[in-house]
């Protein structure tokens, strides 16, 4: 026998964004008839009642506060649950809009028992902050059905909760109401009269839905289930209570996010190089910041700390209502390699260092030199990222200071040295004649200059 | 009664006259001249001012220096920031830099050029910083200094020579003038030492292309030897 464990979140969406506001009834009505269909403590309180039609609740108190229903939140917290579950279990499908199935057999020779499974399991569960209801069952149709009834109940004893079963309603199954319409005018109300019915019967009278979903309630016939695989990448939204329109009070709920992203990296023992922030505008394009570390970290405080420094340089076209996070390269971390008798060292490495001053005086002010083969002067040394130089040999003498554009030679120079002729860059277009002097001005500055076809001097870099 | 003399001093009240303190850890120059001046090299920490116009061999005179100070720090960096051109990476490898070991920053203001220099000096990560800025408050200099302190690094600020006219809290100051055989050093300021007259660093053994030889005394250069 496999053993199943369904949780039903009755309350998502209330759970998920109004958590916080306890002295406000709050209902969360759906659509098309507006009934309620979650509601706070206090609204209960109150007499509200799930499924009371709106103008009901409204009757009844005075400060509501009512919420369309949105299953797009619902979904994104129940995959974010799954992956949280994902931490102490292996096997979870998703029953959405509001359920998940977990599959406990497996996990039962680990965790040495369902006792223990269990109170692993719940406490995990309770760090979501969700309202859940539990159950197990022996298919995942009867442990959805215990459920969702608020059974509450772990049990791995197959005869109780095949007799627990027959006690239930057919309203309390997933069956179309038509069905069960058709069944109740036939006098079968009960779980257990359905059961008691030869299946030879119902299948003449009924359709063959009815006969594969009674047979994967007993567990008779097979039910097969896609499990969840977690995402190798981390991409979290945060809907934003109220608009912000100043950077500096984004720190906080991206703070969350980070959190949530450091347990995300943590667990999989793995860094983000980079990472894309999202700022959700209202009636505006979507601001996207990039956000780089060169060491790569998955600590929150740090991401905090150079989000800040990236976040002063943009500024909002429209008030902001929220904001996702993406990893966008994430690698396996790798031992510090840092000599523990290399003697003082501060309080960050180069690569840090380097990440610090791309946050804050972007990714382009910050470069190193690499020498490229190339004769010209202009190509012999390019910027390049931190870090990433190459080099090649070479011993002749440069000034040390170029100017980024040769420009007219304008004062009284003695040349001292050359020439030394360059002629090449003819098969790119970007040809260069030139015949360059050391030369000295009359100041003593040492300069480096040359000479076009032209006749004509430019300056081109100072031996500093 | 040594107690007190101990706590005045602590406090920097007593002047000690002709008596030197202790020299801080210095750090050769690579030039006997300059060392010489200085009491044994560039010290190992702080700030270092240098007073130049551009091109007279001021980076050169400092690259034997920093050459010895990466070969003492082979994780650290040597950070420019805000340099008047390109650094050209050709002349760093040739001198025996590690081009890895070297970052550019061009800050768009001299606030970001100072905030840069500050977070480079006092994370660690930097054995030097070259910092170009003609204009540096004592207040920054101050901090700089402390920076420079907390992360064990040095920080030389270049800068141009007329505009240096109020003294700096820094441990060294010098100004420089072109020379015909190298570069011609006065220090203005030494913490522990004297200001001195203006003397010549010889590059001639370093820079041979970049020095003109001096003409021995019994030549008359050829013009003027027609016109005799």
């Amino acid at each position: 026998m496999t053993l199943w464990l369904y949780l039903h979140f009755p309350a998502l969406q209330l759970d998920t964004l109004y958590r916080t506001q306890h002295e406000l009834p709050i209902i969360i009505v759906d659509g098309r008839n507006s009934d309620i269909v979650q509601l706070n403590e206090t609204a209960q309180a109150q007499g509200i009642k799930k499924g009371m039609g709106l103008g009901t609740a409204a009757s009844l108190c005075r400060d509501l506060c009512v919420y369309p229903y949105d299953p797009e939140i619902e979904k994104s917290r129940l995959l974010e649950a799954a992956q949280w579950l994902y931490l102490v279990t292996s096997d979870i499908a998703f029953y959405e809009p509001d359920g998940l199935l977990l599959k406990v057999s497996h996990m039962l020779t680990l965790h040495h028992g369902l006792a223990h499974y269990w109170q692993t399991l719940q406490a995990h569960i309770n760090r979501l902050q969700l309202r859940y209801q539990y159950a197990t069952g022996c298919s995942p149709l009867a442990a959805r059905l215990f459920s969702r009834a608020g059974l509450n109940q772990v049990s791995d004893n197959s005869d109780g909760l095949s007799s627990q079963l027959k006690r239930y309603p057919l309203t309390a199954t997933d069956l179309p109401l038509k069905t069960i319409e058709k069944l109740a005018r036939v006098g079968i109300h009960q779980v257990a009269d359905l059961l008691t019915t030869p299946l030879l019967d119902i299948a003449t009278r009924f359709d063959s839905e009815l006969v594969s979903y009674l047979g994967r309630l007993t567990g008779d016939l097979p039910h097969p289930v896609d499990f969840y695989h977690p995402p190798e990448s981390f991409k979290r939204y945060l809907e934003l209570l109220f608009d912000i329109e100043n950077v500096q009070w984004l720190q906080k709920p991206l703070a969350k996010l980070l959190e949530q992203l450091e347990t995300f990296l943590k667990l999989r023992d793995q860094l983000a190089h980079e990472l894309k922030l999202s700022l959700h505008q209202r009636d505006s394009e979507d601001c996207i910041v990039t956000i780089t570390s060169a060491q790569g970290d998955y600590q929150a405080e740090k991401w905090l700390r150079l989000s800040q420094l990236t976040l002063e340089r943009i500024s909002l076209n429209a008030p902001v209502t929220g904001l996702t996070l993406e990893t966008v390269r994430i690698v396996a971390r790798t031992a510090d390699e840092g000599d523990l008798f290399a003697g003082k060292r501060g309080a960050l490495s180069s690569a840090e260092l380097i990440s610090l001053l791309q946050a804050k005086l972007g990714t382009n002010s910050v470069t190193a030199l690499s020498l490229s083969e190339d004769y010209r002067p202009e190509r012999a040394c390019l910027p390049c990222a931190p870090l990433t130089s190459t080099t090649i040999p070479f011993d002749r003498l440069r000034p040390s200071l170029l100017l980024p554009h040769p420009q007219r030679l304008t004062e009284k120079v003695k040349l001292m040295m050359g020439p030394e002729r360059i002629v090449t860059g003819w098969w790119d277009h970007n040809d260069v004649v030139r015949d360059y002097f050391i030369a000295r001005s009359e100041q003593g500055r040492w300069l480096w200059v040359f000479r076009t076809p032209q006749q004509q001097w430019f300056l081109h870099g100072v031996f500093s | 009664m040594n107690k007190l003399i101990d706590l005045l001093q602590h406090q920097n009240l007593i002047w000690a006259g002709k008596a030197t303190p202790s020299t801080p850890n210095v750090t050769s120059s690579g030039f006997s001249a300059l060392d010489e001046q200085l009491g044994g090299g560039f010290p190992d920490h702080g700030v270092i001012e240098i007073a130049s116009d551009t091109g007279i061999g001021e980076i050169r005179l400092l690259l034997p220096h920093l050459q010895q100070r990466q070969q003492l720090h082979r994780q650290r960096l040597l950070v420019f920031i805000a340099a008047p051109g390109q650094i050209n990476g050709q002349l760093l490898s040739a001198s025996g830099f590690n081009l890895k070991q070297v970052l550019l920053i061009s800050p768009s203001s001299p606030k970001e050029a100072l905030w840069a220099s500050e977070q480079c000096l006092k994370s660690g990560a930097c054995y030097a910083v070259m910092l170009w800025s003609n204009r540096l408050e004592i207040h920054q200099a101050k901090r700089l200094q402390l920076a420079s302190e907390t992360g064990d690094s040095i920080q030389f600020v270049l800068k141009r020579q007329r505009l240096n006219r109020i003294s700096l809290p820094v441990p060294l100051s010098l100004s420089c003038a072109p020379h015909q055989q190298g570069i011609e050093v006065t220090v203005n300021k030494r913490k522990g030492g004297w200001p001195s007259q203006p003397f010549t660093v010889n590059m001639s053994e370093q820079w041979p292309a970049l020095t003109t030889a001096s003409l021995p005394d019994n030549l008359i250069p050829f013009p003027h030897a027609n016109a005799v």
